[in-house]
């Protein structure tokens, strides 16, 4: 599967690397000629070309140690079954979410909070995601278990991307970029359009801050480097980044996803989810994409 | 109390010796991978060559797991004994040091001086983990909280033996394998579409249920009393 993630997301220039299905230099004549299985398996799956994105909880852990085969399944049956009883809806860090759960010790016995995603974390039934509002003059972020069974409800109120994967930032950003109304409406996605990418880049407040935004990468921050102290500035431009690391196929290949465990994840959804429709209890659907118009 | 040995994973019996071999060979079983002993009281001795199954243990027993701890290699002071270390500011060339490992006085270091050195792969002991469920099916047993070992080590589970926690009525034999039941049309139990027969203590959240939520009765009382009502002294007798 590695030349399928090399030939998607990776440009060697210079090195003239090509990887040839089924091509092997040390034995040539035991190298496999079959042609792989696999997109023909994905066309009758109707694969979701963006599958790790609209569902990072279904990924197998970046840690190799860590992906068990046995506890995977067992974990994706629980997630399967949680998100037939619970309407997860789809969204991205940088959408606008609402979450309601019950809590014990409110007279109205449940805590409703709205937030902008930030970021999102682990795979599997420990799969997170944390939202930020700013609350009477104070940040708060809170962090939901995605398949907690206190939650009541989840709604995405704006469906939208950001120019970051991580929105961690927005601790050190002016509060304005993190405040929501918590009686906003709900903006409905038309169902079959790409997903909007918000490409705003927010202001931060004075330097120092909680961490090295500037050298972090971070494309939704206004001029970080130039808002930075000289103090840092002292330091080398690269300090904590390394710029080998978009060549590291070996650490592409562990840390990511493959073909083959995105439609062994879809082809389970779907069996699973035809087979508790047939049941009669309810006609939710898990598999399915808001960029991508089903019929 | 009877010493018995179980054996785990199949293995080619040709990449053993005869003797090892001849260990299953009375058995009547294949060639395991893995042994493990145990201490077994004589009423629930299980026969020789049978079959073990998850269903030896019950859904809310506590256990005790016995395993060999993770292997963290070879660590410094600081993470294997706690060490605090010296400051960031104002040393030289010494933040995660041992420091001194002894006194003038003493004139030599104590022996088990706490120094680097490798860390893990020791046997360890946690008792009382109680099993929350149970897979049939996969014959996988869920606990609550951790136990020794990295992900893949063997892991040896028996009854707990602290008084509190002992289970109490335990019927012996534990299980007996029997023929698996199948419905009137000869299908298997094991529907493919993530249905698997499992056990589950009582107070366990299932993800085929809906979402928690908290009613009247769930709220906190108040410790100071209730003003409502009147204020009438208890009589005792």
């Amino acid at each position: 599967m590695l030349g399928r993630q090399l030939v998607k997301s990776r440009r060697l220039t210079g090195t003239g690397l090509e990887l040839i299905r089924g091509a092997c230099s040390s034995k040539p004549e035991q190298a496999n000629t079959a042609p792989s299985e696999l997109p023909k398996k994905a066309k009758q799956l109707q694969h979701l070309e963006k599958f790790p994105e609209i569902f990072p909880d279904f990924g197998q852990s970046p840690v190799w140690n860590r992906r068990v085969a046995l506890r995977d399944e067992l974990e994706r049956a629980d997630m399967l079954e949680r998100r037939m009883q619970l309407d997860i809806p789809e969204f991205y860090v940088g959408s606008i979410l609402a979450v309601t759960s019950a809590d014990k010790n409110l007279a109205s016995r449940e805590h409703r909070f709205v937030g902008i995603c930030i970021r999102r974390e682990q795979e599997g039934l420990h799969h997170r995601f944390t939202l930020r509002n700013v609350v009477e003059g104070i940040g708060v972020e809170i962090m939901y278990e995605m398949y907690n069974p206190t939650i009541k409800k989840i709604e995405c109120l704006k469906l939208e991307k950001r120019l970051d994967n991580d929105l961690s930032y927005l601790i050190d950003a002016l509060p304005e970029y993190s405040t929501f109304d918590f009686n906003m409406e709900g903006v409905a996605h038309p169902a079959g359009t790409p997903i909007p990418v918000n490409s705003l880049k927010v202001k931060m407040k004075p330097a120092p801050w909680s961490s090295r935004w500037e050298i972090r990468g971070c494309q939704g921050i206004e001029d970080a480097w130039t808002a930075q102290t000289p103090y840092f500035k002292r330091k080398l431009h690269h300090t904590k980044m390394n710029d080998y690391l978009q060549y590291d196929l070996i650490h592409d290949y562990r840390t990511g996803s493959t073909l083959e465990h995105e439609l062994k994840v879809e082809e389970d959804m779907q069996k699973f989810e035809k087979s508790r429709h047939e049941a009669g209890l309810t006609r939710r659907r898990i598999f399915r994409s808001a960029a991508v118009a089903r019929t | 109390m009877w010493k018995v040995t179980v054996g785990a994973i199949d293995t080619d019996a040709n990449e053993y010796h005869r003797l090892y071999r001849r260990l299953f060979q009375d058995a009547g079983v294949p060639v395991k991978k893995e042994l493990a002993s145990f201490l077994v009281s004589p009423d629930a001795l299980p026969a020789l060559g049978q079959r073990l199954d998850v269903r030896h243990f019950n859904v809310g027993q506590y256990i005790t797991a016995t395993g060999k701890t993770i292997d963290w290699g070879f660590q410094g002071a600081m993470h294997r004994w706690g060490f605090r270390g010296q400051p960031e500011k104002g040393t030289t060339k010494s933040h995660r040091r041992v420091g001194s490992i002894g006194s003038v006085g003493d004139a030599r270091v104590w022996p088990g001086k706490r120094l680097p050195g490798h860390m893990g792969y020791e046997w360890r002991m946690v008792p009382g983990i109680q099993i929350v469920r149970m897979n049939l099916d996969k014959q996988v047993i869920y606990v609550k909280g951790n136990v020794p070992g990295d992900v893949g080590e063997k892991l040896l589970l028996k009854d707990c033996l602290q008084a509190e926690r002992h289970p109490k009525e335990l019927f012996v034999p534990t299980w007996n394998s029997t023929i698996i039941p199948t419905t009137e049309e000869g299908e298997p139990i094991n529907n493919p579409v993530f249905k698997y027969n499992e056990a589950f203590i009582p107070t366990l959240f299932r993800f085929d249920s809906p979402s928690i939520v908290f009613t009247e009765e769930h709220g906190k009382k108040g410790s100071a009393r209730d003003k409502t009502k009147a204020k009438i002294a208890k009589v005792k007798k």
